[in-house]
C-alpha cells in the first residue's frame, strides 16, 4: 500500500519536477536581476527592494552613491514617469532628478523617497526601515551612501509633518514634551518599532522574491493600482491651460487662483495647486519645521558618514510669476475670488521658510541649495510642471531642478 | 459555392446555424467546410466530452495564447514602429521591421489558429489545421502547400481547378496561377498592395515551375534561405499602406550601403537589443518546431508538456502584468 502511494508520489513529482526546477533557478537567479526589471513591472515587486531596481545607477548594488530623500518629488512622480510608464519602447527609462544626475559620468543614485508623506516618514521612516530591510537578504549588502541629497518641499513637508503628528504622536506621547529633543527622539524610535512594514511575522516569506512578484501581479489584475487611481482623479477641468477672457463667465465661482504669466502668455493654474503653508498658523509652522529638523538629525545619525545637502524646493505656486487681479484683466469681473493680498503672503511665507531652511542646513553642517533662481527663471519661458499633474515637474522642470543641484553642490 | 455544385447534403437549419456560428473560427478562420463539421456535431458515437481532447485543447490553446500574446505581439510593435517611419528607417531597421512583421503575422495566425484548434477540441471538435511549418519551405510551391492551407485549398478547388488547373500546361498554366495568386491577394482587402504581394507569389510560383524542368539543384539550405527571404520581402507589400511605402521599404532594404551604419533612426537601443534576443530562437521555432497536427492526437501532461505549458503560462503572466497594450488578430481584418 505504501509503496502504491509511494511510486503514485513520485509519478506526480516527476510530472512537476520541470516547473519546480524551473521556479527554484528563478527564485536563486531574480534577486541579482532587480534592476533589469522593466519600469511598468516595478508596481509588482517587492517595495521594500523598489530601490534596488531603479535605473539611476549602473550596477544592482552600486559602492558609492548619492540618496536621494524626500517626497514624491524624490521619487520622480509626474508627468514625465507616467509618459515612462506607459510607454513600451523603453523598458528602463529615464524620468526624475535621480537619472539626470546618474547621466553625469560616475554618479549613481538611490531614491528612497516616500510619496504623500510627511518628513517624519520620507525622512527617518522610509529610508531607514527601506535600507534595513535590503540588507536583511544574505545576497545584497548596500553600503552607506556617501552623499545624501535631502529635499525640502515647501508646499507639502510643513504641513504634512503637523497631519502625521496628530496621527502618530498626540495621542501616545505628551504634548507638551514635544519640544524637548530626547524625548521626541524616542517618539521616533517607538514609531519605528511599531510601524515597520518590513518587520513581518513570516521573514523567510521575503526570499521568494520571484513567486510574490507573480502572486501580486495576478493580484493587481483584478484591482486598480493606487497610482493609477490617483492620476484617474487628475480631472480635466484642473487642466491647465491658457487664460480666454471671453469664456471667464463659464468658470464656476472662484475657479482663478492662480494665474501665472509664462512667456508672455496668461495660464490658469488649478487653486488646488500646493503653496506655502499660509493657511497654517506660525506655531504650527514653527513646528512642522521642527519636525523636518528632528526627522534629518535622526536620518544624519542613522547614515552617519555621509555629507548632507538640503535642498530647498519651492512649491508651483511660488515657481511662476503669478499675476495680481488688474495684471491678468479679471479686476473688473466679479464672483471671482481674488485676493490682492494672497501674493504677498506666499512671497512672505516662502521668504520665511527658505530663511529657515538655510538656518537649520548651516546649523548643523548640511550643505544648503537653493533651486528657486533656477526654477523661476526657466518658468518665466516654459511651463516646468504637468499639464494635468502640476504639483509636480514635467520633464523640462526636472531638468532645470537637476541641473541646478548639480551647478550648486559642492564636489560635482 | 458547394451548394452550387450540389455537394451540399445537410438541410438541417440548427446544424448549419451551428456551422456558421461556431465561435472558435469565427474571428479569423480557419476556413472550413461545411463537411468537416456538421457531420462531427451529428456524430452520436462521438462522446461530447472527452477527456484526451480537453487535455490536447488546454495544451493547444495555451501554446497558442502564447505565441499572440508573448511573441505577436512583441514583434508587432516593432513591425508598426518600422512601416510607420518607411521614409526615416535605415537599411538595419528596416531589415528588422520585415523580419519582425514576417514573425508576426506567422505566430500571430497560427497562434489564433491554434487557439480556435484548442477550443474547438474542448468541445471534442476538430477543425482542419492551418499551417504546417511554412517557413520551413525550401521553394515557394512547398510555402503554399504549408501557409494558410485552409485558403489555400479554398483557391485551389474554386478557382485554379475550375480555371483548367495544370491539365492544359505551360502558359495556360501560368496564366491559372497568376490568377489565381492575384485573387488570393484580393481576398485579403481592396488595395494593391495585396494585388502586388499575391502577384510576387505568382510570380514566384511560375518561377519555380520553370526552375523545376531545369533539374538543377541547389542545397536544401540555400534554397530554404532564398525562399525566407523571398517571403520576408514579399510581407513588404502585404504591411505597406500603399505601393509606394513598398518600394520605400524595398529600397531601404537593398540599400547594401547602409548596412555600414549602426545608428538607429526610428528604433531604441532597448528594442534593438529585445529584437536581438527574440528573432533567433523566433525563427528556430518557426522553422523547427512541432506543429498543432504533431500533436493533437498525442498530446499528454507528462513532464515535458507540463514544463513547456507552465513556462508558457509564466510568460503570459509576465506579459500581462504590466497591463499590457492590446493588439487585435491581423487575421481578423480579412
Amino acid at each position: 500500500m505504501i509503496i502504491e502511494i509511494m511510486k503514485k508520489f513520485l509519478k506526480i513529482l516527476k510530472m512537476f519536477i520541470g516547473p519546480i526546477i524551473i521556479l527554484v533557478l528563478l527564485e536563486l537567479f531574480s534577486p541579482f536581476l532587480l534592476h533589469k526589471v522593466p519600469l511598468y513591472l516595478h508596481g509588482n515587486l517587492d517595495s521594500g527592494l523598489l530601490a534596488l531596481a531603479q535605473t539611476s545607477k549602473r550596477s544592482l548594488i552600486p559602492e558609492d552613491y548619492i540618496l536621494l530623500l524626500g517626497n514624491s518629488n524624490a521619487v520622480g512622480l509626474g508627468e514625465w514617469l507616467n509618459n515612462s510608464r506607459n510607454d513600451r519602447r523603453n523598458l528602463w527609462p529615464d524620468f526624475h532628478t535621480a537619472h539626470i544626475l546618474n547621466n553625469k559620468p560616475d554618479i549613481d543614485v538611490i531614491s528612497l523617497g516616500g510619496a504623500g508623506k510627511a518628513s517624519l516618514i520620507n525622512l527617518v521612516f522610509s529610508p531607514i526601515t527601506q535600507f534595513q530591510y535590503i540588507n536583511s537578504f544574505l545576497t545584497f549588502n548596500l553600503k552607506m551612501p556617501k552623499r545624501i541629497i535631502v529635499i525640502f518641499d515647501e508646499g507639502n513637508d510643513v504641513s504634512r509633518n503637523i497631519k502625521e503628528l496628530e496621527k502618530l504622536y498626540y495621542e501616545n506621547f505628551d504634548k507638551n514634551r514635544i519640544y524637548d529633543t530626547e524625548y521626541f527622539r524616542k517618539f521616533l524610535d517607538t514609531v519605528f518599532q511599531d510601524k515597520n512594514p518590513y518587520k513581518t511575522p513570516q521573514p523567510y516569506f521575503k526570499y521568494f522574491m520571484f513567486s510574490r512578484f507573480i502572486f501580486k501581479g495576478i493580484k493587481g489584475l483584478f484591482y486598480e493600482s493606487k497610482y493609477d487611481a490617483n492620476w484617474r482623479k487628475l480631472v480635466e477641468e484642473q487642466k491647465l491651460h491658457k487664460l480666454n477672457l471671453s469664456q471667464v463667465d463659464r468658470y464656476p465661482r472662484g475657479h482663478f487662483l492662480n494665474i501665472a504669466l509664462v512667456d508672455n502668455e496668461k495660464w490658469v493654474f488649478s487653486n488646488k495647486n500646493v503653496k506655502p503653508p499660509i493657511e497654517l498658523a506660525n506655531n504650527e509652522i514653527r513646528l512642522g519645521l521642527y519636525v523636518f529638523e528632528q526627522s534629518l538629525l535622526y536620518a544624519s545619525s542613522f547614515f552617519k558618514d555621509s555629507k548632507i545637502d538640503l535642498v530647498y524646493l519651492p512649491s508651483v505656486t511660488s515657481s511662476y510669476n503669478l499675476l495680481l487681479p488688474e495684471e491678468s484683466g479679471l479686476s473688473g469681473i466679479a464672483n471671482f475670488r481674488l485676493d490682492q493680498s494672497y501674493l504677498t503672503k506666499i512671497k512672505e511665507s516662502e521668504i520665511f521658510l527658505v530663511k529657515e531652511i538655510e538656518s537649520i542646513a548651516k546649523k548643523h553642517g548640511f550643505g544648503f541649495i537653493d533651486v528657486r533662481n533656477d526654477v523661476k527663471k526657466a518658468s518665466k519661458s516654459l511651463i516646468i510642471h504637468g499639464i494635468l499633474d502640476q504639483n509636480h515637474f514635467n520633464k523640462k522642470g526636472y531638468h532645470v531642478f537637476a541641473e541646478s543641484i548639480i551647478e550648486q553642490a559642492e564636489g560635482f | 459555392m458547394e451548394a452550387y455544385k450540389g455537394l451540399t447534403k445537410e438541410r438541417n437549419f440548427i446544424n448549419y446555424s451551428l456551422f456558421i456560428s461556431f465561435f472558435p473560427q469565427l474571428i479569423a478562420g480557419p476556413i472550413v467546410h461545411h463537411k468537416q463539421i456538421i457531420p462531427q456535431f451529428v456524430d452520436n458515437i462521438k462522446p461530447r466530452i472527452c477527456i484526451e481532447s480537453i487535455k490536447s485543447g488546454i495544451g493547444i490553446f495555451i501554446f497558442g495564447l502564447f505565441k499572440k500574446i508573448v511573441i505577436a505581439d512583441s514583434f508587432g510593435s516593432w513591425a508598426d514602429i518600422g512601416f510607420q517611419n518607411v521614409s526615416s528607417v535605415n537599411t538595419l531597421e528596416a531589415w528588422l521591421a520585415v523580419m519582425s512583421f514576417t514573425l508576426q503575422i506567422y505566430f500571430d495566425f497560427s497562434g489564433y489558429v491554434d487557439m480556435a484548434i484548442g477550443s474547438a477540441l474542448l468541445l471534442n471538435i476538430r477543425l482542419p489545421i492551418n499551417f504546417d511549418s511554412p517557413y520551413a519551405s525550401t521553394n515557394i510551391r512547398e510555402f503554399w502547400r504549408k501557409w494558410h492551407i485552409t485558403l489555400g485549398n479554398f483557391f485551389k478547388e474554386n478557382v485554379y481547378i475550375p480555371l483548367g488547373g495544370n491539365r492544359q500546361g505551360g502558359l495556360n498554366e501560368c496564366r491559372n496561377l497568376l490568377f489565381t495568386f492575384g485573387l488570393v491577394g484580393l481576398w485579403h482587402g481592396a488595395n494593391w498592395t495585396f494585388v502586388a504581394w499575391g502577384g510576387v507569389h505568382g510570380l514566384a510560383v511560375v518561377f519555380c515551375l520553370f526552375w523545376d524542368k531545369l533539374n538543377f539543384k541547389l542545397h536544401a539550405l540555400v534554397s530554404w534561405f532564398l525562399t525566407f527571404i523571398f517571403i520576408c520581402v514579399s510581407w513588404v507589400f502585404f504591411k505597406s499602406s500603399d505601393l509606394n511605402a513598398s518600394m520605400e521599404m524595398i529600397r531601404h532594404l537593398t540599400n547594401v550601403e547602409g548596412l555600414n551604419i549602426l545608428t538607429w533612426n526610428v528604433f531604441t537601443e532597448s528594442e534593438v537589443s529585445r529584437f536581438c534576443l527574440m528573432v533567433l530562437p523566433c525563427i528556430a521555432l518557426s522553422v523547427l518546431g512541432k506543429n498543432t497536427n504533431d500533436y493533437i492526437d498525442k498530446f499528454s501532461f507528462d513532464h515535458k508538456n507540463i514544463t513547456l505549458i507552465f513556462l508558457a503560462i509564466l510568460a503570459l503572466i509576465i506579459f500581462s502584468i504590466g497591463g499590457s497594450i492590446p493588439v487585435s488578430f491581423i487575421y481578423s481584418a480579412f
